[in-house]
């Protein structure tokens, strides 16, 4: 029985294989949560709602690292791979994000001390210059190849992306405000420039390589005769395109919330027009 | 007054009052102190740039190795693994798909010849290669005088219609080989493979234990490359072009 999954030689097929380590890594994420969270039950606006959120981004997590996702990402075909990283970054992170209440993000950044830090990482330069830059790192043909030949090695590549893909959405959606950019324009463009630019480069080279990039993945036994350059183009078309649903959905949500923020404040200073006030007085 | 003391490693003894003697001697001379400071410095000098000069010279002749050894490297014409004696194509004759005798010579003339010793239920290694080697023919700089060659070595289960079912999995374009047992051990000893040995495991399907490499023969008949398991793409892409040269520079 292994750990967490990695290469592995035997050829692939669909009969269960048990990861301890994925379940546990799901458990310490889930069962701390509940126990906060049903201690206050009740105590908090949009507490269901936050509850599904997180547990929902959990299960995106168990789903990219358990068989059989978790196993075809790390040994056998490239676009899986990419699939894990869509829903580590994409999905799980973002969701978790948003079923952290405050008080609860407050608590542990306040227990482990790093509260300071994570001001300055949530910093929007800085957080989407750290995410493009492991984005560019462990899809490095050196860094799959070596990464997930080993269990600890895989472990730690799929961390690092969940641990990036919170750091990149804390700017946008961070449980805590100071986290958060206040500009809605400001906030478009992060999203675009963090997560919609950088990705097309090493989407391109996998799309356009005449040759597969990656030996675990080119030299791994055949899933149902899928060759290898033809995995590692759906590979660079999923990293190219896989985002565009979230991040445009995202950046549409921001502006509607930001057109009904100057509808607001334009009804607010309509209502406290001195001249409107005297015109209807009259 | 009491006089400089110069030597400062013994104040006592007798050197110490000679020192103190001549170094008024010295002074008046305007020469330096006599200490030995000066001479461990340069000692120490010299040592240094010594130290230097061997740490350098290390250093080039470690470059002329790396510079020597890149050379070799570049001697190696082809990336797969190259005999040192080239080998000649066995003359065999085989059966193929349609149940047709066929020559490894004289049937591909002109071409360049991947021979491969496979079997269908193989569950890693040959279909590894034939997904390789498909990929890699497919390109657009790949010659189109290649032929890949697979014969099996379970003949009991690999008939004609098992063979090209399998193959067309990969392309149509694969020649499937078989003959008697007997005949594909003697092509694999012809061919300086392993002789594929059956293994039983606990399942009770048989399996094969059979020899990884492709055999690639130029269009001159001769065998310069073998290419074991696993060949990256990159490999065959860049010997294949260099194989097919074979023909115009030798006949």
């Amino acid at each position: 029985m292994r750990f967490w999954c990695s290469t592995l030689e035997d050829p692939w097929s669909w009969s269960f294989r048990a990861y301890p380590g994925v379940w546990l890594a799901t458990l310490l994420l889930v069962v701390p949560y509940l126990i906060c969270q049903f201690r206050t039950q009740g105590q908090e606006l949009g507490h269901k709602k936050k509850l599904i959120q997180f547990l929902l981004g959990s299960l995106a997590f168990w789903v990219a690292s358990d068989w059989p996702l978790g196993l075809l990402g790390a040994s056998y075909l490239a676009f899986a791979h990419m699939i894990q990283f869509m829903l580590y970054t994409l999905i799980a992170a973002p969701l978790m994000l948003l079923g952290t209440p405050e008080w609860m993000a407050r608590r542990i950044l306040r227990r482990i001390r790093l509260h300071g830090l994570s001001c300055t990482l949530s910093k929007p330069v800085i957080a989407g210059s750290i995410f493009n830059l492991m984005l560019i790192l462990t899809h490095s043909p050196w860094a799959v190849d070596t990464l997930r030949s080993s269990q600890f090695g895989s472990f730690a590549m799929d961390v690092l992306w969940l641990l990036c893909g919170l750091l990149v959405w804390l700017p946008i959606i961070s449980p805590l405000p100071e986290h958060r950019m206040s500009s809605y324009p400001g906030k478009i463009v992060y999203l675009f420039l963090a997560m919609g630019v950088v990705p097309a480069i090493p989407a391109g080279f996998l799309t356009f390589a005449s040759f597969p990039l990656y030996a675990t993945y080119e030299l791994a036994p055949r899933v149902h005769n899928i060759g290898a350059t033809t995995d590692q183009q759906m590979a660079g078309l999923i990293m190219k395109l896989g985002g565009i649903p979230i991040i445009w959905g995202s950046i549409v949500v921001i502006m509607m919330r930001w057109s009904e923020q100057n509808g607001k404040d334009e009804i607010n200073t309509d209502s406290y027009d001195p001249q409107l006030r005297v015109e209807s007085d009259q | 007054m009491r006089r400089p003391v110069y030597f400062t490693r013994s104040h006592s003894g007798g050197v110490a009052q000679l020192v103190e003697r001549f170094g008024r001697i010295e002074e008046a001379r305007g020469s330096i102190p006599l200490t030995s400071t000066h001479n461990s410095c340069f000692r120490h000098l010299l040592s240094k740039a010594t130290q230097k000069w061997h740490f350098l010279a290390i250093l080039v002749v470690l470059s002329l190795l790396l510079v020597s050894c890149e050379s070799q490297k570049n001697k190696q014409k082809f990336e797969g693994l190259e005999i040192g004696s080239p080998s000649a194509l066995p003359e065999l004759e085989l059966t193929d798909t349609n149940g047709k005798a066929f020559n490894l010579k004289a049937d591909t003339l002109g071409m360049v010849r991947l021979v491969y010793f496979g079997f269908t239920e193989c569950p890693d290694i040959c279909p590894i290669h034939l997904a390789q080697l498909r990929d890699v023919l497919e390109l657009p700089q790949s010659p189109d005088n290649v032929v890949v060659l697979f014969i099996t070595v379970d003949p009991e289960r690999d008939t004609p219609q098992v063979l090209r079912s399998y193959l067309d999995q990969f392309d149509s374009e694969f020649i499937g080989l078989s003959g008697k047992k007997v005949e594909v051990e003697a092509a694999q000893l012809a061919f300086g493979a392993l002789v594929a040995a059956p293994q039983y495991p606990t399942e009770g399907k048989y399996t094969y234990g059979h020899d990884g490499r492709v055999f690639a023969f130029a269009p001159d008949d001769m065998g310069y490359t073998q290419y074991p398991h696993p060949t990256r793409q990159t490999s065959w892409a860049h010997d294949l072009p260099l194989l097919a040269q074979y023909r115009k520079t030798k006949s």
